[in-house]
């Protein structure tokens, strides 16, 4: 008897122990990683860093700055965001307010389902494929002046942008949904008894009752895209600069900087990573550092949102 | 004579000779040359013939990048750019551009053994704005700015540091230009280019027949393949037949050769790469690298492994050799310019640039731009290339 | 209309119109119904798209696609094939090989850390510190793959090549591989931490659902707070675990960039019959060929194969969400029979 008490004991207290260190390992992993990230990144940074561009050859020492990549991750996220937004709130509503509980709807909720998990290297292959046709060369350059083709370049910042947005389209939808599931049946079935219209309903009463979780769903959106590296490197290109008319900042390049390709702070990163041409860590960590940082803005934003939230619904 | 008379006279001689002087010094009196906002300096001064400057054959084709040949028989020069063909015949005043006739005020002619041409004429008939300056009698050319449009360019990792510094260049000075340069190696760039996908495409090997029927191709610069090994590895030199084995994969270790007892370690390059290709037609009789060796997809990436491991094996354009790494002797001859150029070093090679059917336009504007005297000594030379002419 | 009366003129004939047509609702449904129905279509295209642009190679190398090796060499042969050669056979065996074993040993270690992490998370640790371990998961599963492949190639590449490849071992494997920190074992301690998130997460939803009562049982019964959890909540928790470890699997066999920067980017098969050295083979999984070989795309016979990549990708990652899917379900009756 007391052989089994004892033999409990140990066995508990191993259990413990793997728990404990489970969960060290994992923390100390992820802390190394910033840590590492800032030890060897921190002496990259400085203002000159975050304003300049990058210098013609990564491979010199003298490198540059990161402010074309930090710009060009800047627009992605905006047009990748701005071209789902639409698309993701109206399929939302569409599956909570518009679709009867039948087989298509849930035919539609298993194909996002599926789509969620799709890995992002095959969208950005698909993508590379049907942008080069020349119905969609206003997204990109033409090849001109080549005889007897007519083929788009295929890769640009709007193409980029799109495919972001095709990326990310299942989470938002997904998460849009959560939101616009959670709001209370009390408050939809309260505003048709006021004699509102579904349309009333639904933008005042519970887009606004979500508006938490539709932002969250945003966010998420937004973190994905600024963490992606596969689907900018193949429709963007491993350029370091902007490459439509230069200056590009001036207003009347924008266009032009638009159908064109550039980079981002993840394909700066991996360009100027040894596994790209750059060989020079430095930078990588110094840009990685700068990635980090606005990963966890939007994760402190996203959990501030939750917070906030949570906080109401106790009301 | 009267003494009036005899200072009348000579005041006359005086203001004759001073007139002719003059005139005899306003006729030597050197024309300016401006090309693109440089003023070029020719051994040979122009001329002027009946109000046209006639300027040395070298001046066109050394600044605006054009290749010049001489028919001794038919005593015709034809100066030949990317995208035209001008054939003058010396005292004639018909010249032909892309085979259609012209006509001239002031023939080309061979002063002081010189082959001179009209300045004006070349100019105009390969797309140059010419302006003449009386005043200050200078000509201004204007060739490399105020190009617009976008180019794509595509293929060769060897080929790239010179078209991209080029084309920083180029975009420098022409505002609504841009000019996107990508690697891939230089099959695909062979491939981009006859699918259309690319304006201008670059490679590191000679282009096939089957290709060539296709393509325009025109050499930039000249080229040596240097086999390099990490810094630390004491072997300074192998023969031929040594480095052939190497990448055969029949000699694995360095004591075999000289040096430590560690593996050889092959990195090479992925198919496609017309560096690969080029030592492999020259090295290895077409044979294929080992299996076994580590494919990169770039120069840079391939000279970076060589640097990082201490036992690797590579091989690079002499562009790309740096002090990272070390380029071995090969048979004992060392890999540089005059070694290259005099055809002692053993894989010697060319770099070429082509556009599918005849180049037009900004790609023709381009590959005359790579190929000019400015081009060739600041850039080729500067990135460690040989200039070609 | 009542009411209606007292509003001045034109606003009586709108609200006339509106009320009448429904106008409100009507237009607003058909752009809702239209956009929707664009992005169902551009989902589903795509992955119709897939297969049609894979069927080339699909149906010229047939199951050859599973059995043989050698993809690196096919794709240069493919490459460099001149008009009327013979069309190449692509045998992808290597590359599934590099994603199975990568992902699964990935898997098992992830769900061994995960599973102690979560337990320590909910059940042994102080609120305050559970709220920052928590964040800490967050942070982990946010970073981006390029960050994650950075650190593998500065930081685990050298120190895998340092402890276990050893000169002799070099020489000795020359004419099979060359064994250098990029290999295998690399990738899996990349991959591991990258899955990790994914299953804490999910576990940690699953086992805050287990209701009290049943863990109330285990105490009456005298267990201690560790058998508690390991012999009650955790096997009833373990449809949400497991759920967690598909969609970590999922996101395992997906990952390219920070694979490819790790991998070794050749497509051999890890031989495990000759001991430990097969951790230490280069791989190539199907998500880092693509990534790798995408500069060959020009030819459509590379295309072709790179997209059979894609397609079997797909195939896997859509048969890992159905089934967590499946789990998921599993879950919602087993919580309807409590309520």
């Amino acid at each position: 008897m007391m052989n089994k008490i004892k033999n409990n004991a140990v066995y508990s207290e191993l259990g413990y122990v793997y728990s404990w260190l489970s969960a060290g390992i994992v923390v100390s992993a992820c802390l190394l990683i910033i840590i590492d990230i800032v030890y060897l990144g921190h002496c990259a940074i400085s203002l000159d860093f975050l304003i300049k561009e990058p210098n013609a050859s990564a491979i010199n020492t003298e490198a540059g700055g990161i402010l074309t990549p930090m710009i060009g991750t800047i627009m992605l996220t905006i047009i990748g965001t701005v071209v789902a937004f639409p698309f993701s709130l109206a399929t939302a509503i569409y599956l909570c307010f518009y679709s009867k509980k039948g087989m298509l709807t849930k035919a539609v909720e298993f194909a996002i389902d599926v789509l969620a998990g799709v890995p992002t290297i095959v969208v950005a292959l698909f993508a590379l494929t049907i942008f080069t046709r020349p119905e969609f060369s206003f997204l990109s350059t033409m090849v001109d002046g080549v005889e007897g083709s007519s083929r788009a370049y295929g890769k640009s910042f709007l193409v980029c942008g799109i495919v972001m947005a095709i990326m990310i389209l299942p989470f938002v939808i997904k998460s849009m949904q959560e939101a616009l599931k959670a709001v209370p049946e009390s408050y939809i079935e309260g505003s048709y008894a006021l004699g509102a219209t579904k349309w009333q309903t639904i933008v005042k009463i519970a887009m606004r009752a979500a508006t938490d979780g539709l932002a969250t769903g945003v966010i998420l959106g937004m973190g994905r895209i600024i963490g992606d590296t596969a689907i900018v490197w193949l429709t963007l290109g491993g350029t370091l600069r902007m490459t439509g008319n230069q200056p590009w900042y001036e207003p009347q390049n924008w266009l032009s900087a638009l159908q064109n390709t550039g980079s981002t702070l993840t394909t700066y990163i991996y360009y100027t990573s040894p596994a790209g041409e750059g060989n020079n860590y430095t930078v990588a960590f110094g840009a990685s550092l700068i990635l980090i940082l606005i990963i966890i803005l939007l994760n402190a934003i996203t959990m501030g949102f939750n917070f906030v939230s949570k906080e109401m619904g106790k009301k | 004579m009267k003494t009036s008379k005899k200072i009348a006279a000579l005041l006359s001689a005086a203001v004759l000779s001073l007139g002719l002087m003059s005139s005899f010094a306003f006729a030597a009196s050197p024309i300016r040359i401006d090309i693109d906002g440089k003023t070029i300096t020719s051994d040979t001064a122009p001329v002027v013939q009946n109000g046209t400057a006639l300027v040395p054959v070298k001046v066109v084709s050394e600044n605006l990048g054009a290749e010049v040949t001489w028919n001794q028989v038919k005593k015709q020069v034809t100066v030949q750019t990317a995208g035209y063909r001008v054939i003058f015949t010396i005292n004639s005043n018909t010249y032909t551009v892309n085979g259609a006739s012209k006509t001239l005020a002031t023939p080309a002619r061979i002063i002081n053994g010189k082959t001179m041409i009209p300045l004006k004429a070349i100019a105009e008939s390969i797309g140059a704005a010419v302006d003449y300056n009386s005043s200050s009698n200078t000509v201004t050319i204007k060739y490399f700015t105020g190009l617009t449009g976008s180019l794509k360019v595509s293929g060769s990792t060897t080929v790239q540091p010179i078209m991209q510094a080029a084309a920083d260049k180029l975009i420098a000075q022409n505002k609504g230009l841009s000019i996107t340069v990508a690697g891939g190696g230089s099959g695909a760039g062979i491939k981009d280019t006859i699918n259309g996908a690319n304006n201008v495409g670059m490679s590191s090997r000679s282009l096939t027949p089957d290709e060539t029927s296709k393509l325009n191709p025109y050499v930039v610069a000249d080229d040596g393949i240097a086999i390099i090994v990490n810094p630390n590895n004491p072997v300074k030199n192998l023969t031929k037949d040594q480095a052939a084995k190497i990448f055969l994969g029949e000699i694995k270790n360095w004591k075999d050769v000289g040096g430590n007892n560690a593996p050889i370690l092959v990195q090479t390059r992925e198919t496609g790469s017309g560096t690969l290709t080029t030592l492999e037609e020259m090295l290895l009789n077409k044979a294929k690298v080992v299996s076994t060796a580590t494919p990169y997809t770039s120069s840079a990436l391939l000279k970076q492994a060589v640097a990082k491991n201490e036992n690797a094996i590579g091989f690079d354009s002499v562009g790309y050799v740096d002090s990272s790494v070390k380029a071995l002797t090969l048979n004992g001859i060392v890999c540089n310019p005059q070694n290259i150029k005099n055809g002692a070093y053993p894989m010697s090679r060319q770099l070429y640039v082509f556009t599918k059917g005849r180049p037009a336009g900004i790609s023709a504007k381009l590959i005359d731009y790579l190929r000019a005297t400015t081009c060739q000594n600041e850039i080729v030379s500067k990135e460690g290339y040989v200039p070609f002419r | 209309m009542k009411g209606i009366g007292v509003l001045p003129v034109p606003f009586r004939m709108k609200r006339y119109f509106y009320m009448k047509l429904k106008l409100n609702d009507l237009v607003p449904g058909i752009i809702i119904r239209v956009l929707s129905f664009v992005a169902v279509i551009v989902m589903v295209f795509m992955f119709y798209f897939v297969f049609y642009k894979a069927s080339p190679v699909l149906v010229s190398s047939g199951l050859k696609i599973f059995t043989q090796t050698g993809f690196d060499k096919q794709i240069s042969d493919a490459f460099n094939a001149q008009n009327g050669d013979p069309a190449v056979t692509f045998g992808m065996l290597g590359l599934i090989g590099g994603t199975f074993f990568s992902t699964l040993i990935a898997l098992v270690i992830a769900s061994v850390l995960g599973i102690g992490a979560t337990m320590a998370i909910c059940e042994f640790m102080p609120a305050k510190l559970s709220i920052f371990v928590k964040a800490i998961v967050r942070l982990l599963a946010s970073i981006p793959s390029v960050v994650f492949g950075l650190i593998g190639t500065i930081t685990v590449v050298p120190f895998v090549e340092k402890t276990f490849v050893t000169v002799d071992m070099q020489i000795a494997y020359l004419e099979y591989f060359q064994m250098t920190g990029r290999n295998l074992l690399s990738s899996v301690i990349i991959l591991s931490f990258m899955i990790v998130p994914t299953i804490i997460s999910l576990s940690i939803d699953a086992v805050n659902s287990v209701p009290a009562s049943y863990r109330e049982v285990g105490y009456a019964f005298g267990m201690s707070h560790f058998r508690v959890i390991w012999k009650i909540v955790i096997p009833s928790a373990l449809s949400g675990i497991t759920a967690g470890i598909i969609l970590g699997a999922g996101r395992g066999i997906g990952e390219a960039i920070a694979v490819s920067m790790v991998c070794g980017g050749i497509g051999y098969l890890p031989d495990f019959t000759k001991g430990f050295v097969g951790f230490l083979t280069p791989i190539l999984p199907l998500s880092a060929a693509i990534i790798n070989k995408s500069e060959a795309m020009s030819v459509p016979a590379v295309e072709s194969a790179l997209f059979t990549c894609g397609a079997i990708l797909l195939v896997f990652s859509a048969i890992l969400s159905v089934s967590a899917k499946l789990v998921e379900k599993q879950i919602r009756k087993v919580k309807g029979h409590d309520e």
